[in-house]
């Protein structure tokens, strides 16, 4: 079943617009429907091709429906699994364009990871940035 | 049109004071530095003595105020050889140098096989200064540079400059995985004729690297202290635009520095989602490495993927639909993207002879 989600996504709309080396920018992916978040979800996915793909999917994830819980428990989440680092990395490069809470959220879990360039990227944000940043062991 | 002081900045490989002139074809390239004032009406005419051993020529223009477009190009004959009227508004895209939206504008002549082979005698380049709202602004003062190649004999090579923002070259995670991209874009290039020069630099720069088709001052200084050929800087994303690939400083670049000079390529959207570099996505960096350049050096896609804009070329296929397109173009360098299955992408490595005669053609190969 997750197959068939999947390769749905990859024939969808999205994938259309994020596979192209060009910028498109997510407000090009149109109205921030539940439709599209999922669909986003299913891209952001780590196997995904191109793998430019996978990480547009988790930016736009990121800005479009970050006011999400889940999907801001699922950002959250990839700073502590190794095959969303990159992603991570992405997003802490780019939290100006993310809202609270998920982008203090963000921060203080990178702050905490296993990787250590997960973790030096998050400190780096907190010097350069105003994100407030509450960590929680 | 007044014409300002010549200053020679590089002399090499010409013949002087010889009754026949003798063709010596070594891909040297003579500069010239002119400082020019636009007529009332806004025209600039550039000259550019061709010899007989000139194959190419390169104009680049910098106004010190607002921006300033390239119109066309006159022959020794005065014939008109090409005209900004005919391409405006078409479906094909021959050059960016038309389009008056930075404050430098690249013509590199020829452009394809076709629009050659360039004739020895005196040519103008026309241009025109234009005010901020782009209407012609007349009796503005504008710097033109001119290379003018010496034609090439054997294999061309272009000279590659990777320039590693914010201590990257000190990350063997990130600048293996570059140098390990870069020779396999030194490989698809020299199927094509073309070898590669590479050299690794590290620039101070943060590593969230800025828009070089925006311009920033950060590759005028760059270039300025490396000084010739393709500058590729590599950070970790491309400021303002995190999901870029890459992105080239016009279409073609400039080799003078300028705020455009140079191409920009992001390691981290190509590492994944574990920021870990596998040789699928080595073989798409260096794609991307190869098609980025392509545009630096005069390429546009074959077809856009709006399915609507086409290269200027005869024998890039036409299609106007994604099934058609990729079909014929999917294994093509500079098509709009990778094309990838569920578990693996196509190699896109092929140009066409058309494509490589414009890579050929340009100045940057010696």
């Amino acid at each position: 079943m997750i197959l068939i989600a999947a390769s749905l996504a990859l024939a969808g709309p999205a994938y259309d617009l994020l596979k192209v080396r060009d910028a498109v920018g997510c407000d090009a992916l149109g109205e921030a429907t539940p439709a599209l978040r999922d669909e986003l979800l299913l891209l952001a996915a780590p196997d995904v091709l191109p793998s430019a793909v996978p990480m547009r999917a988790a930016l736009c994830l990121a800005q479009r429906f970050g006011d999400d819980a889940s999907v801001r428990s699922t950002v959250v989440d990839w700073t502590a699994d190794p095959a969303h680092r990159g992603q991570v990395l992405l997003l802490l490069g780019n939290t100006d364009g993310l809202r609270d809470p998920l982008a203090s959220e963000l921060v203080a879990a990178a702050l905490l990871a296993g990787d250590e360039r997960v973790r030096a990227r998050a400190r780096r944000v907190t010097e350069q940035t105003s994100v407030p940043i509450i960590v929680t062991p | 049109m007044r014409v300002g002081p010549l200053l020679l900045l590089v002399t090499a490989g010409c013949l002087t004071g010889t009754a026949e002139p003798q063709v010596v074809c070594d891909g040297k390239v003579v500069a010239e530095a002119l400082a020019l004032t636009s007529d009332a009406d806004g025209v600039l005419e550039i000259p550019i003595a061709v010899d007989d051993n000139d194959d190419a020529f390169m104009v680049t223009t910098a106004r010190r105020l607002g921006t300033l477009s390239i119109d066309g190009v006159l022959d020794p004959d005065a014939s008109v050889r090409l005209d900004w009227e005919d391409w405006i508004q078409a479906r094909d895209s021959l050059t960016n140098a038309f389009y008056a939206t930075t404050e430098v504008s690249v013509l590199n002549w020829p452009v394809r096989v076709e629009d050659g082979p360039l004739s020895p005698g005196d040519w103008t380049v026309l241009a025109s200064t234009l005010d901020d709202e782009g209407y012609p602004e007349g009796e503005v003062d504008a710097d033109v540079t001119v290379l003018r190649r010496s034609c090439l004999q054997g294999r061309p090579s272009l000279i590659v400059t990777i320039a590693y923002a914010d201590d990257l070259d000190g990350d063997r995670e990130v600048s293996g995985a570059v140098e390990a991209a870069a020779e396999r874009w030194a490989e698809i290039y020299a199927a094509h004729g073309i070898d590669l020069d590479l050299r690794y630099v590290s620039a101070n720069i943060d590593g969230s690297i800025a828009e070089p088709l925006i311009g920033d001052e950060e590759y005028t200084s760059i270039y300025a202290e490396i000084g010739e050929g393709v500058v590729v800087v590599i950070g970790e994303d491309v400021a303002g635009f995190a999901d870029l690939y890459g992105e080239a400083g016009g279409i073609p670049g400039p080799y003078v520095a300028s705020s455009h000079s140079g191409v920009a390529v992001s390691w981290l959207i190509h590492a994944g989602t574990d920021a870990a570099f596998s040789d699928d996505e080595i073989e798409v960096l260096a794609e991307t490495m190869g098609h980025e350049v392509g545009h630096y050096l005069g390429l546009f896609h074959p077809v856009e993927s709006s399915w609507n804009g086409w290269d200027a070329l005869g024998d890039t296929k036409r299609c106007s639909a994604t099934g058609a397109c990729e079909a014929a173009l999917a294994d093509n360098l500079m098509f709009p993207y990778p094309v990838c299955g569920a578990n693996s992408c196509t190699a896109q490595t092929a140009l066409s002879d058309d494509q490589v005669g414009v890579l050929q053609l340009n100045v940057g190969l010696r």
